[in-house]
């Protein structure tokens, strides 16, 4: 198993009930999975305790055979080696294409870098917007350079929240295809998250669906597709 | 929760940044902390001597003044305010910036200003003399004692409730009037039925603003004789160097601090003065004709003259006829002082405002919140007493390592190390204007979303690099403005400066604060032109502010 996650629970206060509760899944690596579910049914928490960015308060994560989150262990999210590509994109907007692409590239010398970098804008298709800001950029040309950066420290797994909910009706299917294609191209393991099953459907080899905040999958076998 | 777990949890909170902050917090409330806990100290007997005969005095004093001030500058800002934003009449848009500049001025350089204008040798009587030979009776005009006291405080202080009031009835009240106006009401109505409820939290909080400035207030209220707690705290310390007395005259302003903000919670009644509204539809103003235009035209005319120009020519002329004696002198160390000082206390207040907004906006919890209040609180607590406090904590500070300087330093046993040095006077500006370089940090977190950094950090950078090459350059704006905001109040700052500065260590408002009680008023000028020009820049950044 190349995730394995056990009895994770998680809530965000004590006052509210558990946004996760006793949650347990795998993914096998190279799979890409997508987990639907309705607005508010916990999908960016889940994206967001497996990359680090929240403590879960109980249960155990383990990502390419290291555990990561346990009762006595908590990786911090910058050496757990998971990219991410935000709901919003977030990138940075006083960098330029190529520089958020670097961002995350600190481990490479500078000439190993500079290939990287050109890798990824080729994976991307966005070799002659390299010296432009993001607000100068389409929204799905922007997404784009969100997923290259995400790719760019090769990380282990790939998480993306919602990808594809800023982009208009009619480019959708179009921006489907090319995120489909680059992903297969990296060859990475891929969690996916959306609230539309067409997404779902274009992009994932397998679906896991949730269907509320509080009853998360549970130890029951999430439903496979 | 499991114990490993919440161990865990502390563990991977408790990095450096958050260690740093909390010292930054603890070195904030410690001074006051310390004051409050001289309720519970022994004193001597000039605190019964002083709780005996003088304390009733001194916070009927404080009374006096906190309500009349309160009341008067409340009732102008709300006034102007109100017709600037409902009305349209000649040169209504110079005037809505032209009547925050009062605020340029510090109170205590208006106050030596308008006597000496208003005294037989000034200029206002001699006019009335030499061309009509007409003589005022005594005690007429003249701008004296607590009159004179309330007369300038109310002058220089009304436009902070004028501000936030202006603020509010522009961005909030515009679809309320258009549907009054529909109802049929007539102006005063308008005013009287809308605005003034409408804008109710607002100019409660433009009052308390008005009201910390007052309790603050050292210079105006020294210099006409009026005797309030925080001169009295200075008579304390300067005459009987009893700091312990001083302590619980300062802890008695703090509780008169205290039941003035549950006044205010139950004024307000749960409502808050959002500084965030949303712009809806300007307000579509009326316009004045005849009469009505030149009414609102003249009274916004009277107030900036008064509250602004006639102080501001007269101290150019007294400045032509002394610059150059002035100059001469130690002027130029004066600036330096001055510049030094702030400059020291600006950056250390830059570097403890990020330091906190950054740890409330990384962790927001109930005790982040806390900690933002802790930050802020120094705008409540007047100069006086967080100088008090300081100066308490470091002589005790002295006290305690007096047996290791003699080793450490190779100073004389004895010597006063910490309580004789810069560091007491810096810590002071520190604690007192800590809220204006957070205030301006915290709200540019606002251009910061949480995945900014979130993004940094699952791309393999830690902390410190996400703070300089993502936080940072998107902060840059704010964090100069806060450092410019906490820069010129200490510039300004008097009483504070007064109570911890270290022997001979004079800046632009001591000297000038020295002059004007040692009557040498001309020679005051220069320096006042000085510092009303420095505060006239901060009074436009925070326009510039607020304007983004
Ligand atoms: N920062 C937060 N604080 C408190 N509650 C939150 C926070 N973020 C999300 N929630 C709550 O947790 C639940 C799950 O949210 P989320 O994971 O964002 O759902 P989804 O991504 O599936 O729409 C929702 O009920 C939401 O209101
Ligand atoms: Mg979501």
């Amino acid at each position: 198993m190349f995730v394995n996650i056990q009895n994770l629970s998680f809530r965000y206060s004590k006052k509210q009930p558990p946004v996760i509760d006793r949650f347990s899944f795998t993914i096998e690596k190279g799979e890409i999975v997508g987990i639907v579910g309705a607005s508010g049914s916990g999908k960016s928490t889940l994206l967001r305790l497996l990359a680090g960015l929240e403590d879960p308060t109980a249960g155990s994560i383990e990502l390419n055979g290291r555990l990561i989150v346990g009762d006595n262990t908590y990786i911090e999210a910058e050496k757990r080696g998971v990219g991410m590509v935000f709901q919003n994109y977030a990138l940075f907007p006083h960098l330029t294409v190529s520089e958020n692409i670097c961002f995350g590239l600190h481990k490479l010398k500078r000439p190993e870098k500079k290939k990287r970098l050109d890798e990824m804008l080729e994976l991307v298709q966005l070799q002659e917007f390299a010296k432009r800001y993001p607000h100068e950029l389409s929204g799905g040309q922007q997404q784009r350079v969100a997923l290259a950066r995400a790719l760019a420290p090769s990380p282990s797994i790939l998480l993306m929240d919602e990808p594809f909910s800023n982009l208009d009706t009619n480019l959708k299917s179009l921006i489907r295809m090319e995120v489909r294609d680059i992903l297969q191209k990296a060859n990475i393991t891929c969690l996916f998250v959306s609230h539309d099953q067409a997404d779902v459907d274009a992009i994932c080899d397998r679906t896991i669906y949730i269907d509320c905040a509080t009853y998360v999958g549970l130890e029951k076998e999430a439903i496979t597709v | 929760m499991k114990t490993s777990i919440w161990l865990r949890e502390i563990r991977r909170r408790a990095n450096s940044w958050f260690i740093i902050t909390m010292l930054g917090a603890l070195v904030i409330i410690m001074p006051v902390a310390y004051v409050i806990l001289s309720f519970f100290q022994p004193t001597g007997g000039n605190w019964e001597h002083i709780k005996e005969y003088l304390l009733a005095d001194y916070i009927k004093g404080s009374v006096i003044l906190v309500g009349s001030v309160g009341f008067l500058s409340t009732t102008i800002g709300v006034v102007l305010a109100w017709i600037v934003a409902a009305y349209e009449f000649p040169f209504r848009k110079q005037f809505k910036w032209l009547l925050i500049i009062p605020l340029a001025i510090p109170p205590y350089i208006a106050a030596y200003t308008y006597s000496t204008m208003t005294s037989y040798t000034g200029i206002i009587q001699s006019f009335f003399r030499n061309h009509f030979d007409y003589h005022f009776t005594p005690g007429t005009i003249e701008i004296m004692s607590l009159r004179g006291a309330i007369f300038v405080l109310t002058l220089f202080l009304y436009p902070y409730v004028y501000m936030i009031a202006l603020n509010y009835f522009e961005k909030q009240s515009a679809s309320y009037i258009e549907s009054a106006k529909t109802l049929g009401l007539n102006g005063f109505q308008m005013f009287f039925r809308l605005g003034l409820p409408i804008a109710r939290p607002a100019i409660i909080a433009g009052s308390m603003l008005v009201i910390f400035e007052v309790l603050s207030d050292y210079g105006v209220a020294s210099f006409f004789g009026v005797r309030t707690i925080s001169t009295a705290i200075f008579q304390t310390w300067f005459g009987m160097y009893d700091i312990h007395a001083a302590m619980r005259l300062a802890a008695w302003l703090l509780v008169i601090i205290l039941g003035i903000f549950m006044l205010e919670r139950f004024l307000r009644k749960g409502r808050k003065y959002d500084t965030n509204v949303t712009q809806s539809r300007p307000l579509a103003r009326k316009r004045l004709r005849g009469w009505t235009a030149w009414v609102a035209f003249l009274t916004c005319s009277a107030v900036f003259l008064s509250a602004f120009l006639i102080p501001f020519v007269q101290l150019i002329s007294w400045s032509l006829k002394t610059f150059e004696k002035v100059w001469r002198s130690d002027f130029v160390s004066l600036i330096t002082n001055s510049l030094l000082a702030a400059l020291i206390g600006a950056l250390i207040i830059s570097f403890f405002a990020i330091l906190a907004a950054r740890t409330i906006n990384l962790y927001p919890s109930a005790s982040s919140n806390l900690l933002a209040r802790i930050m802020t609180s120094g705008y409540a607590v007047p100069g006086a007493v967080v100088a008090i406090g300081v100066l308490a904590l470091f002589i005790t500070l002295d006290e305690k390592l007096a047996f290791i300087y003699p080793k450490l330093l190779g100073v004389e046993s004895g010597t006063l190390v910490l309580s004789m040095s810069i560091a007491m006077l810096i810590t002071g500006y520190v604690i007192r204007f800590m809220a204006q370089g957070f205030n301006a940090i915290e709200s540019g977190y606002t251009k910061v979303p949480p995945s900014y950094r979130e993004a940094s950090f699952l791309l393999g950078r830690g902390l410190t690099y996400t703070f300089w090459k993502v936080e940072f350059p998107l902060l840059r704006g704010s964090i100069l403005i806060g450092f410019a905001l906490a820069f010129l109040e200490i510039m300004k700052e008097l009483p504070l400066t007064l109570l911890l500065r270290p022997f001979n260590f004079d800046t632009l408002a001591t000297r000038t604060y020295q002059y004007a009680i040692d009557e040498r008023i001309y020679e005051a000028a220069p320096s006042s032109l000085l510092l009303i020009c420095l505060s006239i820049l901060s009074v436009i950044i925070i326009l510039k502010f607020e304007e983004k």
